[in-house]
Formats: structure tokens, C-alpha cells, sequence
């Protein structure tokens, strides 16, 4: 999901630096979710993250020329989405990052099965909720790696990290997803059991 | 070097495989069950994904920005290239030279100039110009197309894949796009366009009104 093809970007950037009004409007339909999404995942500020999805396309507006075309637009965009949220949240004081240890990780590592299949499939909101619990620096792999379709050394450029450092945070989220998909679903068929 | 299982599986779940990428992925699966649950899942949860992040606001933050773009309209405009050169001008000649005069001693150099190279060039057969434009726009008919708000960019490519459509102009103000067509009956190409469901207004222009 790279998004925008770069005639499109090139073309709307340039009708941006003339000050077009209209290419501004269609390049924010085409972005803003995305970058609202990614922020929302990994940030969690519903408050914060809709002013810096403006901020960053703002900065687009008025820098039309800072996208040199070394990466895709849509990773560019993520970038600066990125760093902006984060300047935000140093100066309110917030933890910008969360320090992971994926060593101390208290998981059983089994084969996903069919029933991990349907449970993924039945359960919408439960998604959402497993997804809140894991850390968000684990929310921004997963987001990166299964919505937006980056690959390991894209999203470790992106957090600094290395690549395997990614795949395994990829693996661990991905399995406490699977658990706590798990524990909803058992959750919800005991209290369908249990005599009233 | 074929990346690892786990993230072909990824990369597929979002569209980014090459052909290589996606046979290497086929057999993965194809030798072991197991791996294809892990695929399955991928695909549910990315479905998931989708289905939380299409109900998100189409344009977070719009409001603000726009704000933001009328402050920044309102504010003092910085002088442009043609008035820092009619000061400087000004200042060298002695007299008031202002950005409007810059500006048509700018076009009349301009005209000269391709008038010089017109005539380097002995330009006196004009028919592939007058040719190509009207041979265009003459076979093909075109529709106006306006898309819902909420639309995502590629439902908005394989609606025009599928109708073999081109953008070639547009968004106007009001976000409608002029779509050029090579589909022989454009009310074909207009109602498939409309089956789908993502647009507010499909017209059609030119040639099969």
C-alpha cells in the first residue's frame, strides 16, 4: 500500500509550489487518513494526532520542494508525521519512546491455528482492543509492516533500529495479538457456559 | 535473495509482491499447511485493519489547516522576484520602475527570443501540432467524474483501470476530474463507473453525448 504514484505526487507538488489551492485539497484526500492512521496506532493522542496530520501536510504547502524523491512520498510523509508527533509529545513532557526488552517477553511461541484464523476473522472490536494493549512501539511495526506493506529494513530505517530487531518485535506483537484474541474468545464462551 | 516467509506473507497481505516474490510465496504455502495458517491470519488481520482504518475521517484536521492557509493569505505577502528586480532597477535607473512594466519587458524578451529559435529552425510545417490535439480528443469521448470524499486512491486507479480511463484534467474547485476514455460506447464505460459506487457525479462529454 505505497500509495501515490510519483507522476501524481510530482505533479501535485509541482502545482502546490504555485500555490494551487485545489492540488492541495486532493493530495490531503489522498494522504491524511493515512498519516492519521499511522499516528493514531502508534501514539494513541486522539487529540494531538489530528493537529499534526495538519501540521504535516501543512509542511508540505509550504515546502513543496523538501520531498527530493529518494524514498516514496507516502514514507517520506510517515517521516515527518513521525518526527513531528514526536516533538510534540517531548514538549509536553510525555516518554517520546518506550524502551522494549523483547528478551523479557512472556510468551509461548506456538504455530498459529485455525482457530487463531477464525478468531482474527470474528472478532472486530476485540482486534482493536488487543491492539491497544500491545506497546506502541510495536503498534508502529505492525502498522508499518501490515498496512502501509514496508518491509523489515524500511520500518528499521524509519525507528532507527535494526532489521531484526523489527522482525522481532513483529513476531512477539503478532503473538500477543493471537493470545489475547484467544483469552476474549474463551472469555466470552465461559460467560455463555456459566448458569444464570 | 527472497526474503523470509514472514515477510512475503506481509508484503502480500498489502499488494507489494513482485511476480518472483509472489511464486516463492505459492510455494512456501504449498509445502507447508502451516505456514498457511500463518498466511491466513495475516490476511484476516490486515482485513481488519482495513475495515478499522476505512472508518476513520477522510480528512482529519481539514478544518485547522484551512484555517491556517486563510491566516496565512491574510498575512503580509514577502515581496516577489519582479518587485526585489523593479527596486533594484529603479534604484540603477533613477526613476520609479514598477513590477507590472519588469513583467511586460520580461514577455517582450520572452516573445523575441522564440521568434529567434522559430526562425533557426525554419519551423514551417505545423501538421503534427495541428494533428495530434484534435486526433485525440476526437476519437476518444471523456467523462466527468467526480469521486465520494472517503474514496481511497485505488479504488479510484481500478475504476479507471477498468474502464481504461485516463485522467487528464482536474480536480477542478468542486473536485471534478475530466476523464479521457477508450472505451468505444462511453455509456458503457459511464454506468460501470457509476455500478461501483465511489462516485457523486459521472457525465459524459465530447464525442457519444
Amino acid at each position: 500500500m505505497k500509495g501515490l504514484a510519483p507522476a501524481d505526487v510530482d505533479s501535485l507538488l509541482r502545482r502546490i509550489a504555485q500555490r494551487d489551492q485545489a492540488a492541495f485539497r486532493t493530495l490531503y484526500e489522498l494522504s491524511a487518513r493515512r498519516v492519521y492512521a499511522f499516528l493514531l496506532h502508534r501514539f494513541r493522542q486522539e487529540s494531538l494526532v489530528e493537529e499534526v496530520v495538519s501540521d504535516t501536510l501543512l509542511h508540505v504547502w509550504k515546502n513543496p520542494d523538501a520531498f527530493r524523491g529518494d524514498s516514496a512520498f507516502s514514507t517520506w510523509l510517515l517521516g515527518v508525521a513521525r518526527n513531528k508527533m514526536l516533538e510534540r509529545v517531548r514538549h509536553q513532557n510525555a516518554r517520546a519512546t518506550e524502551e522494549l526488552d523483547d528478551a523479557d517477553e512472556d510468551l509461548l511461541v506456538e504455530d498459529t491455528t485455525p482457530e487463531d484464523v477464525a478468531a482474527m476473522r470474528q472478532r472486530s472490536e476485540g482486534v482493536r482492543e488487543c491492539l491497544e494493549l500491545l506497546p506502541a512501539e510495536q503498534r508502529e511495526c505492525i502498522h508499518l509492516a501490515y498496512y502501509e506493506g514496508w518491509t523489515l529494513e524500511e520500518i528499521g530505517a524509519q525507528m532507527s533500529l535494526k532489521k531484526e530487531t523489527v522482525g522481532t518485535r513483529i513476531f512477539y506483537a503478532r503473538k500477543k495479538i493471537q493470545a489475547c484474541l484467544a483469552a476474549l474468545l474463551a472469555r466470552e464462551r465461559g460467560q455463555q457456559g456459566a448458569p444464570v | 535473495m527472497i526474503p523470509s516467509f514472514e515477510e512475503l506473507s506481509r508484503r502480500s497481505v498489502s499488494g507489494e509482491l513482485s511476480a518472483p516474490e509472489r511464486e516463492a510465496l505459492e510455494k512456501y504455502l504449498r509445502e507447508d499447511p502451516r505456514l498457511r495458517a500463518e498466511h491466513d491470519w495475516d490476511e484476516a488481520f490486515h482485513a481488519k485493519l482495513d475495515e478499522k482504518i476505512g472508518s476513520m475521517p477522510a480528512m482529519p484536521g481539514w478544518e485547522r489547516t484551512q484555517a491556517a492557509l486563510r491566516a496565512q493569505a491574510e498575512a503580509p505577502r514577502p515581496a516577489g522576484i519582479l518587485d526585489r528586480v523593479s527596486e533594484r532597477l529603479s534604484a540603477w535607473l533613477g526613476f520609479p520602475f514598477n513590477a507590472q512594466a519588469v513583467a511586460a519587458v520580461l514577455v517582450v524578451i520572452q516573445a523575441g527570443v522564440i521568434g529567434v529559435y522559430a526562425w533557426q529552425l525554419h519551423v514551417t510545417d505545423y501538421s503534427d501540432v495541428r494533428g495530434s490535439q484534435p486526433d485525440a480528443m476526437g476519437r476518444a469521448a471523456s467523462l466527468r467524474v467526480s469521486f465520494k470524499p472517503d474514496v481511497r486512491e485505488a479504488d479510484m486507479r481500478n475504476a479507471l483501470a477498468e474502464i481504461d480511463g485516463e485522467i487528464v484534467g482536474g480536480p477542478g474547485q468542486l473536485g471534478v476530474y475530466l476523464v479521457r476514455i477508450k472505451e468505444s460506447n462511453p455509456a458503457t464505460a459511464a454506468q460501470r463507473l457509476r455500478a461501483r459506487g465511489i462516485t457523486v457525479l459521472v457525465e459524459i462529454v465530447g464525442k457519444g453525448r
